[in-house]
């Protein structure tokens, strides 16, 4: 989109206020300070790169559970105990896939726990998928 | 879109008002960015079954198990190999079958990112269905020192 204003030689611009416009900067500023740490579901992990991950558009139609690196377990934001996992999924799930988050620098038993907690109390968790980066080659 | 305004030599444009026009282009701005959204990178994988199957006495001989140990090194049917090697294996042992599934039995203590990474190679070389094994607090089974595998095919017929 161009705009040419062509004053030559009549009367200058008179001064354009701009206090709206800097509004509306700030607010969409605002706005986006607010809205992109929440765009990616679930906690910030470091996820593991893979080369054969399908991608897919993210539009909350996971129910995400994160392993941090410390283990810690979180359901969608709020952590939970290992022990109390399956009833928050349970409860939380609204028949959405499940989408594990786990951090590539945990052990695969403190993810594998988290796993089998969940198939065990969880109907229909035979297949569960798992989040990664992914790898450009 | 191009607007020109000519203002000739006649009393000339005093001032567009360009605010409703920025506040448009902001909004829509905004608009988009919200509905750009973040994409998601995902796998399946498949657990064991949750009723207590007795595991049969033999496994089948075209089971394809790849264990994953502590110190991150990898096997196939207890065959300790590279990561090259065992994407090469796992491609011939897959060929031609309808159901390429292939069985990953890690280490409690393996790293999550190294079996990730496992997992994605056993997909390149052709595996659609990732099984987990069942956990166990030992690990996978592992070759003692000495101890060989039961003997196979071997690698090279022999020359008529």
């Amino acid at each position: 989109m161009s705009m040419q204003v062509g004053g030559k030689k009549g009367g200058a611009m008179a001064d354009i206020n701009v206090t709206p416009l800097v509004d509306v900067v700030l607010v969409l500023l605002i706005i986006f300070m607010v809205v992109t740490p929440m765009l990616s579901s679930g906690v910030d992990v470091k996820l593991p790169a893979m080369k054969t991950a399908e991608e897919e558009k993210d539009l909350g139609q996971h129910l995400v559970i994160s392993v941090r690196d410390d283990g810690v377990v979180f359901v969608d934001r709020d952590e939970v105990k290992l022990d109390d996992i399956a009833g928050v999924v349970n409860a939380e799930r609204k028949n959405r896939p499940l989408l594990l988050k786990g951090d590539q620098r945990v052990t695969y038993k403190q993810v594998r726990d988290v796993l089998d907690k969940i198939h065990a109390d969880v109907p229909a968790t035979d297949t569960i998928l798992l989040a990664a980066e992914k790898e450009k080659d | 879109m191009g607007i020109r305004v000519r203002g000739g030599k006649s009393g000339g444009m005093d001032e567009i008002n360009v605010t409703p026009l920025i506040d448009i282009v902001l909004v829509l701005l905004i608009i988009f960015m919200v509905l750009t959204p973040m994409t998601v990178n995902k796998m399946a994988s498949n657990l064991p079954p949750l009723e207590d199957i007795p595991p049969p006495p033999e496994p089948p001989p075209d089971q394809v198990m790849v264990a994953v140990y502590d110190d991150g090194s990898v096997a196939l049917n207890l065959a300790p190999m590279t990561d090259d090697e065992l994407a090469k294996a796992v491609r011939r042992k897959l060929f031609g079958k309808e159901k390429r599934t292939v069985f990953v039995d890690a280490h409690p203590n393996a790293n999550y990112g190294r079996v990730v990474r496992v997992m994605d190679r056993l997909r390149e070389s052709g595996a659609d269905k990732i099984g987990f094994a069942e956990m166990k607090e030992e690990g996978p089974a592992r070759l003692l020192a000495g101890q060989s595998l039961t003997p196979v095919a071997p690698a090279v017929p022999p020359a008529p």
